[in-house]
């Protein structure tokens, strides 16, 4: 256990140096002025950012002394400056709630429908519940959610007043209701799918039948036997899940208005904010990381014939 | 409303009193002209082949019956049709079980499941399949106390650890928080029987119980049974293909071909004077002392499809006796007391 | 064991037929019996619809009208349907229901280019790694990870934003260069089970070169889990596409891909809900038709893949 643990964490570097490699490469290896290019055209720099950015950058180093020393930085915890001579970590301080907040909302929202749903759908199999979830869930794969997210922000927000139409500025959880359950759409359907074919699996085990003849209830041989076996996999993708759910929420803050993390990043990436983007990617690829480690320790707990080492 | 009304004094203290038509005198099981069939095509239970058809039998308290016969012929489905417990698509279509007395086909889910693991319960072929794989084997037994009975959760694990014990489970209190795949396969089905005897049921069925084992462990496995039965005087119904080790452990035989009761008798009866062809073809099928070198009897053919069954006696179509009088399917005929066979030659094959 | 009739015991314990019948691969018949299924079939008319609409979107634009997207008037700025106009026209005053077809060609193409291109580099770096192991699968393996661990969407942006020509090429490229692990996963475990199959140690046994072993048996072995992605895997890279080039930062407006048409129909889709409704229609038509037909490629072809 220990041992990979270690193991696990040590295979994370060559990722971590990987990601942050290319991120780095392809914001900074651009010819001509590296400030000037790192702002773009239309950027004024002041004189005095453009020279804290060239000396805490070391621009005038080689490429890949410069990526050296931004390392070193970031082992110390020093995600570096922006363009406007403030430090990057208190933009990642100021929008890092805002994504957590919606990712977590998002994740339970998944969660829970995406279980209920496919439960309700295993124990159906083959009658109307079932097909109508199947086929819900392929209608639901089908339509892009940033289409489904546009159309419910003009829908509820602007032509009904029953949700705030942007922003964040009703706090917890309005703000984030719509935006979570547009961004729920993409997950339920494939954890509704992955719950109702491991419960239907099984359902027709022979330790089912093994708990019906012990005498328990209908309903403890479900939940006690049928669902805790069948949740591993989902467990397991739902962790996944959030993975991506705390890194890749772009495009429902970008159309949202809430400033969280990939909102920044994207305002960034188009003010050429080099060292915003950089920093942000950076975090978000080691929760990333890290929620898959811990998923995967989860699925020992789980699972005890997965045996970790 | 029944249950009421049946009650008598006398057994009333008896867990099994407040179901309906409880007789302390009837047969701990009887199953009587049993029928179960498939789907023909989903959604539609029992409408298609007839896989179990018109099976009866019954048991005594402290003994074993044995009931035998190819993969296939519907000696399990007759067993999980007892337990409630059949796969999806079959459905008992006629014909009863009766526990005690008690009609367990006619009770509802929650009054069965007071009965099942209490009164009756199941020893499955495939432990590392019958086992849960993550629960603790521990908890998994604990779990029949604490259906049946008002124990905590601590109480029942010690419970639990008592039976491992009793299953001669090495260091039970160690064992019990291990999971099936840290078990050996004799161990596993040492941690079923546990399962089975926890509350000391009137009945216990054992579905091919050794199957899956080393010939040494089988032995072992039919010896734990054995204790078991005779400490509690458990009636035991012992499902199996195998004619050696049910001539060691059968007081009585039911002999089972394509659904249907081929025979059945006192075990003794039984191997020493068959009264049916198959039986007879089972029996020369067991390898014996001297018979080394020599090519064994085995039966040619193979069992009817019950999608398609051959009119007439299902067997006619691999008998070397079959006559025209096969045509039509024959009744069970008394051979002898508590003896009957169903072919129309018993008497040649009895006199052979 | 005493069981001599365990030879003579019947398969046929009769089954429940509670599971259909899954198909297998190579079994003649199969597609046959695939093409009789409604799952199948109706996704599949409507891909090859598509496909068709892409290669001569000409010979469907022009069904009620003259069928030229770019022959617009602002004085029909953003009206509604009219005669030999059915979907109306977008705020140029151009044919809507002619620009929509015409946007089946730029988002398909993307599609079946970055898929194509996906598949390129899945089949070879992942027969590299599964075969012959050691440092090549670890170097592949971890290049996997890196870019299965990357904010998928964020590189897209930053790579894409040091392009100056936002081409279908450059959008393809760029989707494939962060799609590429999924594919690649899965034919490296693919790859790995069939090095270990008894024909495959046969044929190097009797002396066959490494090359020859991948070419002749464990690709042409290995490659259907994969194969059967595909499908899939094209309404992914349509959707990713449109959400890019609805961000701005994918096709852009010379260009009339459905992700452009949406995204210029934003800021007008409170007046004008139809521009908006139209291209997501038909993207949505065409995301749901790949989904399906390969969830039913999936299930035929391979039951162990859920």
């Amino acid at each position: 256990m220990g041992s990979y643990l270690l193991r696990r964490v040590l295979l994370m570097v060559p990722v971590l140096l990987g990601t942050t490699f290319v991120i780095y490469a392809a914001v900074y290896a651009l010819p001509g002025d590296p400030v000037q290019a790192l702002a773009g055209p239309d950027h004024m720099v002041t004189p005095a950012a453009a020279a804290a950015i060239k000396a805490h950058y070391h621009l005038g180093d080689p490429f890949l002394v410069q990526y050296w020393h931004y390392l070193v930085g970031l082992l110390h915890g020093d995600f570096g400056i922006d363009l406007n001579n403030t430090p990057v970590s208190a933009v990642i301080e100021a929008s890092w709630p805002v994504t957590v907040k919606l990712a977590l909302m998002t994740w339970v929202i998944e969660a829970v429908v995406g279980v209920a749903l496919g439960f309700l759908a295993a124990l159906r199999a083959g009658r109307a519940t079932d097909i109508a979830v199947l086929g819900g869930s392929s209608l639901i794969l089908g339509v892009p959610y940033f289409i489904t997210a546009y159309v419910a922000q003009v829908f509820l927000g602007v032509k009904l007043g029953w949700f705030p139409v942007s922003g964040t500025d009703d706090g917890w959880p309005l703000s984030y209701l719509v935006p979570a359950l547009c961004l729920a759409l993409l997950g339920v359907p494939e954890i509704s799918r992955l719950t109702r074919a491991s419960i239907l699996e099984n359902l027709g085990a022979d330790f089912v039948d093994t708990a019906t003849a012990k005498g328990l209830s209908r309903a403890r041989v479900l939940v006690r036997h049928v669902l805790r076996t069948s949740l591993i996999p989902v467990v397991s993708m739902l962790g996944t899940n959030l993975g991506y759910l705390l890194s890749g929420t772009i495009l429902i803050e970008g159309i949202f208005n809430l400033p969280g993390l990939g909102y920044q990043v994207f305002q960034s990436v188009q003010q050429h904010d080099g060292p915003t983007v950089v920093g942000i990617s950076t975090l978000l690829v080691l929760v990333f990381l890290l929620v898959n480690l811990v998923v995967d320790l989860l699925y020992g707990v789980l699972d005890p014939r997965i045996r970790l080492d | 409303m029944t249950a009421t009304t049946d009650k008598t004094p006398a057994d009333a203290g008896h867990p099994l009193a407040r179901f309906p038509g409880y007789d302390p005198a009837a047969p701990p099981l009887e199953v009587t002209d049993l029928r179960v069939a498939f789907a023909d095509r989903p959604g539609r239970p029992g409408s298609g082949s007839v896989v179990v058809d018109g099976v009866s039998y019954r048991t005594e308290a402290g003994r074993t019956l044995a009931v035998v016969g190819e993969s296939g012929c519907g000696k399990s489905l007759t067993a999980r049709a007892v337990m409630g417990i059949l796969p999806a698509g079959a459905q008992v279509t006629g014909g009863s079980v009766r526990l005690h007395g008690i009609d367990l086909l006619g009770l509802d889910r929650r009054a069965l499941a007071r009965i099942r693991g209490r009164h009756i319960s199941m020893v499955f072929q495939d432990a590392l399949s019958a086992l849960n794989p993550v629960l603790p084997v521990g908890f998994q037994i604990a779990e029949v106390f604490r259906a049946h009975g008002d124990l905590t959760r601590r109480q029942a694990e010690r419970q639990a650890v008592r039976m491992l014990d009793r299953v001669r489970i090495p260091e039970a209190a160690r064992r019990a928080g291990h999971y099936p795949h840290q078990f050996s396969g004799g161990m596993r089905q040492r941690v079923m029987i546990a399962m089975a005897l926890a509350l000391n049921p009137e009945v216990v069925i054992a579905d091919e119980p050794t199957t899956a084992l080393d010939v040494t462990v089988q032995a072992q496995i039919m010896e734990l049974l054995a204790d078991l039965q005779a400490e509690h005087s458990v009636s035991l119904v012992l499902i199996s293909h195998d004619m050696g080790i049910v001539a060691n452990a059968a007081d009585r035989v039911v002999v089972m071909y394509a659904g249907r009761v081929a025979e059945q008798a006192p075990a003794e009866d039984l191997y020493g004077r068959p009264a049916h062809p198959y039986t007879r073809a089972l029996l020369d099928a067991i390898p014996r002392r001297g018979s080394r070198g020599r090519p064994l009897n085995v039966l040619q053919g193979a069992p009817p499809d019950p999608a398609d069954p051959p009119q007439g006696c299902s067997f006619g179509p691999r008998c070397a006796l079959a006559g025209e009088n096969c045509r039509t399917a024959p009744p069970l005929h008394a051979v002898a007391p508590h003896h009957a066979s169903a072919c129309h030659h018993w008497k040649e094959v009895a006199g052979r | 064991m005493t069981s001599a009739l365990q030879p003579t015991a019947p398969a046929a314990a009769a089954e429940p037929a509670a599971a259909g019948p899954a198909a297998r691969p190579g079994e003649p018949g199969t597609l046959r019996r695939l093409l009789r299924r409604p799952r199948f079939f109706l996704p599949l008319g409507v891909v090859v619809l598509l496909c068709a609409m892409a290669a001569v979107p000409s010979a469907f634009a022009g069904w009620f009208g003259h069928g030229d997207p770019h022959q617009c008037s602002l004085e029909h700025s953003g009206q509604g349907p009219a005669p030999g106009h059915p979907f109306g026209f977008d705020v140029q005053g151009c044919d809507l229901y002619s620009n929509v077809v015409h946007g089946a060609r730029d988002s398909i193409s993307i599609g079946l280019l970055t898929t194509a291109l996906t598949l390129v580099v899945a089949v070879v770096l992942g027969s590299l790694a599964g075969y012959f192991g050691g440092v090549a699968d670890m170097l592949i393996s971890r290049l996997m990870d890196v870019f299965f661990g990357f904010p998928m969407l964020v590189g897209m942006i930053v790579v894409l934003e040091t392009f100056s020509v936002h081409s279908i090429l450059s959008v393809s490229l760029v989707l494939a260069l962060f799609s590429w692990p999924v594919l690649t996963r899965i034919m490296r475990s693919s790859v790995l089970a069939t090095r270990g199959l008894d024909y495959v140690t046969a044929a190097r046994e009797l002396g066959a070169g490494p090359v020859r072993i991948l070419l002749r048996h464990a690709i042409p072995n290995a490659i259907m889990p994969v194969a059967v992605l595909t499908s899939i895997n094209i309404g992914g890279v349509i959707t990713a596409e449109a959400s890019l080039t609805f961000l701005g930062v994918g096709l852009t407006a010379p260009a009339i891909s459905w992700g452009v048409q949406l995204n210029s129909a934003q800021q007008y889709f409170t007046t004008h809900p139809g521009l908006l409704l139209f291209p997501a229609l038909f993207l949505s038509l065409a995301v749901l038709s790949f989904v399906l037909l390969g969830d039913c490629l999936r299930d035929a072809f391979d039951p162990r893949l859920r």
